[in-house]
């Protein structure tokens, strides 16, 4: 077999650097642009309607009218109405105060729901498609369903209570009440979407943990707390995110239902950005509020990573 | 090649000059170089990590090689795409494409070549007999055995006609009958074949008994080039001693002294005379001796000649045993004998280095190898 | 939004990459059986109160969407109309543009999931499977995208639209929600966990980018797909404000708009709306029943672990 052996070292090097420097670069130019290739519709698409819109936005802030009639700079205006502008100040409590009712109370439900699903066999697909229809509809159909359903004379709620002798309330008339009653119908449409986020969560934690801490002579109360709470984390920490950045935004419930009344006690920031465009034509001030919406939203979401990567830590 | 006189293409199917590749701060390759002929069948030998399977995929062209040049039939291809370049490949893994059967996987290649429907059917109808796999064709990979999957990836590579077929540690995934079954089918296949094949393993077995030539790498540097029998019998360095083989071959430290009948390497176990071997070693040198187990003869403790040792561990492994004793000066050393040999754990020993012996430089290079005679420590 | 987690799964696996033909549908692996008997019963009552708080409001409003304006605010309620009536959905058919808007929906919906598809799979495989200059930056950019909600820039969109003269064009509701970069991250993930040795195999079997792409990768990343798909058809069915926003015209609208309009100022028709809602519900519940098994958030977390 040596017999057909070449000389173990081969002839040296055939073209010089800068021939291979030239080679390559085309070589490369050639993948590079395939790359492009695959990712220009994309970065097009991105390009014309997310950077360029972001760009626009601040422009716009300097601006006023430009939805009917002529746009006019206007300087730093608009941003110094943001803070006159008492309905600013309304938009974001209102909305930040539904958050603070809505989303705990999603994750509560909506973790117990969880909770008991994973007890549940047969019938499971079934109960988990019917607690998850309310997402699949859209709002503006739940506004109107909850719209006839709260009517203060003929709503079935207050056909309940009244059945069962109490006072009837008047919950979407009510300034103190109308809020809460959008975060009930915030609720009501997540919970099942929420379910099956940590249903999904739940059933990805790793079983054999489970049968030790049964082993050890847990009780169910103890591995809530001390092992399913703990393991969960990850995913609570993704799910506020994302229920964080979706409630800030809340606009349909409310432009249906009650379109920001009674006495603004309802409007909400993307509701009044939405005013700002037709109803006031004052787009340039909606383009500054849309700054405060996206600040509420980054710092939120960023604290909310903070506070639960610390405890993660700790 | 070309001794008989008649006209033979002499380029080689594959040549290597000076390949280098790093992944960042990182070397994966360093100044390979290798011509490989036509109809050669090389094995690139080495541990995990050592650059094996980088080095495929920069002469398949699947990564780009940071220095260095690759030549495919005399052609430059650092710069030609992978799908231009002629070679097949069967990967580590099998890689085979989950969504299709058996026929469609081996197909593919023919089909993307843009061969008509009813060629590549006839063509994949004898892939299949020869990998005897007629009756799997319109399986998917994923219901496959092991055995079968590896032969659909061979079927996959050779159905094509290139210029060469790199193998990636076919049969790494493979149980020991199935994988001496197979080793012997690859061989009689690239028997009636003859292509260019570059056969990845760390199995220094499986490169034994197939390769033309052994291709030894360590950390991406080449240690050595040759046939099995010129790596086995003499190795470059410390590295290759140590890794072909089985068992490992012995090592001893020792240093040249001067002595009366001449110098001498003389270490805590043996003392070996270099007179008339054309070894000039200045005296004072660290140099390691090393010998294989096949190479020691075992005899009763009472030979006066012999090395003295006692037997820690008797491993057989079939028709031979493989016998750990303890030397003088805390040394270890493995010795074979025929299964027939009737030993002990505990039992005194002496040892006879009567066969070939190999000298290593500090560095690890080889300096000699011969039949050198050899005294027990203090000696001679 | 980088997740580090296992991927979870609710309903079935459908994130997990089953490559397999026909085999699609695993049996599910929930711990059941730790549970005794009365934790199970109660766990299915209060489920049970749960789906029925759920589901009860649609009841509801299927009935009312039965009963004449006269029956409908009797009191006592009668919560199942003793006599069928028709004609809140003949009124709908025929007073307005319901089927207009059905059909705008459906075109929007369909056509934005087909580009997004087609779109994000193909930066999902530039991103996973080719070496280019500036891919680690580009991506995060894209990314970053993500952290930017449509609401923020409603103006700056909308004056873009009016300036290109699309308002009240099919391509202002299709062509802005392509902007979204969540198909990219999902599909570059599921794409880079296709072994490597994959494609480049197909490339030494002599494919193209584009037929490694269109041969190996997307037959490959179904599952994925039909997850994205899904949920990009369900937000384009169910997204209002955009839509809102640049159509004017009522032969533009589409399903949420056009309901949204129909309620009068002075007096709401319930018998109409209700019966929008139960027809607008047909569509989104059909093609949720067919592809129920991948319709999970679970395996849309899945998709985005990395
Ligand atoms: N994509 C990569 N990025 C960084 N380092 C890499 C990459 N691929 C390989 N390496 C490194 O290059 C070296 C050689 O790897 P290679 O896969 O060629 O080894 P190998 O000899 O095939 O090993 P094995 O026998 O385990 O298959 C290793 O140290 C590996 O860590
Ligand atoms: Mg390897």
């Amino acid at each position: 077999m040596d017999d057909h052996a070449p000389p173990a070292v081969p002839a040296p090097r055939r073209l010089t650097g800068a021939e291979h420097r030239r080679l390559a670069r085309r070589y490369r130019l050639r993948r590079t642009l395939q790359a492009y290739a695959f990712l220009a519709p994309n970065l097009f698409f991105f390009g014309l309607f997310l950077v360029v819109p972001s760009i626009w936005l601040l422009l716009v802030t300097f601006q006023s009218g430009g939805v009917y009639g002529e746009a006019q700079f206007v300087g730093l205006d608009n941003w110094r109405q943001l803070f006159v502008d008492p309905l600013v100040t309304q938009t974001m409590r209102n909305t930040l105060l539904l958050a603070a009712m809505s989303i705990p109370a999603l994750f509560v439900v909506g973790l117990g729901l969880a909770l008991l699903l994973r007890n549940i066999g047969r019938g499971g697909p079934a109960l988990r498609a019917a607690l998850y229809f309310p997402t699949l509809t859209p709002l503006v159909i739940i506004g109107s369903i909850w719209l006839f359903l709260v009517h203060p004379d003929f709503g079935a709620l207050n056909l309940g209570i009244r059945a069962l002798g109490g006072d009837t309330v008047n919950w979407l008339g009510d300034t103190a009440i109308a809020l809460p009653t959008i975060a009930m119908v915030e609720v009501w449409r997540g919970m099942g979407f929420w379910a099956l986020f940590f249903l999904a969560g739940l059933l990805a934690l790793p079983e054999e943990l489970y049968q030790a801490a049964h082993l050890d002579g847990t009780n169910a109360w103890q591995r809530l707390r001390y092992l399913t709470l703990p393991l969960m984390r990850p995913v609570f920490l993704f799910a506020a995110i994302v229920a964080i950045f979706y409630t800030l935004q809340v606009f349909d419930t409310v432009f249906v239902m009650t379109d920001g009344g009674p006495a603004n006690s309802t409007a909400t920031v993307a509701w009044y950005v939405y005013k700002s465009i037709y109803v006031y034509d004052q787009a340039g001030f909606g383009a500054s509020l849309s700054f405060i919406l996206l600040l509420m939203i980054l710092g939120l979401t960023l604290g909310a990573l903070r506070l639960l990567r610390s405890r993660m830590d700790g | 090649m070309g001794a008989d006189g008649t006209m033979v293409d002499d380029t080689p199917a594959i040549e290597l000059v000076g390949i280098g590749k790093r992944y960042g701060d990182a070397v994966a390759l360093e100044d390979v170089s290798i011509a490989i002929a036509k109809r050669e069948f090389v094995v690139l030998l080495g541990p995990s990590g050592c650059g094996k399977s980088t080095l495929l995929k920069v002469i398949a062209g699947l990564e780009d090689a940071t220095d260095g040049e690759v030549y495919i039939d005399g052609r430059l291809a650092n710069y030609v795409v992978p799908k231009e370049r002629d070679v097949a490949m069967v990967f580590q893994n099998y890689a085979l494409y989950p969504h299709m059967t058996v026929a469609r996987n081996i197909g593919f290649p023919l089909k993307m070549t843009g061969h008509s429907k009813e060629e590549v059917r006839q063509r994949v109808a004898e892939m299949a007999q020869l990998l005897e796999m007629e009756t799997e064709l319109e399986k998917y990979p994923g219901t496959l055995s092991g055995g079968q999957r590896q032969r659909v990836a061979l079927g996959r590579a050779i159905i094509r006609n290139p210029t060469a077929f790199l193998m990636d540690e076919p049969l790494s995934n493979l149980d020991a009958l199935l994988r001496t079954q197979m080793r012997d089918e690859l061989l009689k296949l690239h028997r009636r074949v003859g292509r260019t094949t570059i056969y990845v393993t760390h199995d220094q077995m499986e490169a034994m008994t197939m390769a033309d030539r052994i291709v030894v790498l360590k950390s991406g540097v080449i240690q050595q080039i040759g046939t099995p029998r010129q790596v086995y019998r003499e190795p470059a360095n410390t590295f290759v001693a140590m890794f072909v083989g089985s068992p490992q071959m012995n090592l001893f430290a020792g240093q040249v002294a001067a002595g009366g009948a001449g110098p001498r390497i003389e270490s805590p176990v043996m003392t070996v005379p270099l007179d008339g071997h054309g070894l000039d070693l200045d005296v004072g040198r660290d140099v390691t001796i090393g010998v294989r187990a096949e190479d020691i003869v075992l005899t009763h403790d009472s030979d006066a000649d012999a090395v003295r040792a006692s037997v820690t561990l008797v491993e057989p492994v079939g028709a031979d045993v493989f016998i750990n004793v303890s030397l003088p000066g805390d040394v270890a050393c493995v010795v074979r004998v025929p299964a027939t040999t009737d030993v002990t754990e505990g039992q005194p020993v002496g040892l006879h280095f009567s066969g070939r012996l190999h000298v290593f430089g500090p560095d690890g290079a080889r300096l000699s190898t011969g039949d050198l005679f050899v005294h027990p420590a203090g000696l001679g | 939004m980088v997740v580090q987690h296992e991927a979870p799964s609710a309903i079935t696996d459908a994130g997990t990459g089953q490559h397999r033909r026909g085999s699609a549908r695993r049996s599910s692996r929930r711990p059941v059986g730790q549970a005794g008997p009365a934790l199970k019963a109660a766990s299915y009552v209060t489920v049970a109160v749960a789906a029925l708080a759920t589901l009860g409001p649609f009841f509801y409003i299927l009935t009312t969407s039965l009963k004449d304006s006269a029956s409908l605010f009797s009191y006592p309620p009668n919560w199942i109309p003793d006599e069928l009536f028709w004609g809140n959905y003949s009124r709908l058919l025929t007073e307005t543009l319901f089927v207009r808007w059905t059909v705008n929906t459906l075109i929007v919906a369909t056509t934005v999931t087909a580009l997004k598809l087609l779109f994000d799979s193909m930066a999902g495989y530039a991103f996973a499977k080719i070496d280019f200059p500036a891919k680690e930056p580009l991506f995060i950019f894209l990314l970053l995208g993500l952290m930017i909600p449509v609401s923020a820039l409603l103006i700056p969109l909308f004056f873009l639209v009016r300036g290109m003269n699309l308002l009240n064009t099919y391509w202002a509701l299709i062509l802005p929600p392509l902007a979204n970069p969540i198909g990219i991250l999902l599909m570059r993930n599921f794409i880079q966990s296709l072994p490597r040795d994959l494609d480049n195999a197909a490339r030494l079997d002599g494919c193209s980018e584009f037929a490694i792409y269109r041969r190996i990768v997307v037959p490959l990343v179904r599952p994925p797909l039909v997850v994205l798909g899904v949920l990009t058809f369900m937000i384009q069915y169910t997204s209002f404000i955009w839509p809102l926003v640049v159509t004017s015209d009522n032969r533009m609208n589409v399903l949420t708009t056009g309901l949204a309009g129909q309620r009068g100022v002075a007096t709401i028709d319930w018998g109409a709306i209700s019966a929008g809602g139960i027809m607008a519900m047909i569509p989104i519940t059909i093609f949720f029943l067919a592809l129920q098994r991948f319709f999970t958030a679970g395996s849309l977390m899945g998709a985005l672990k990395q």
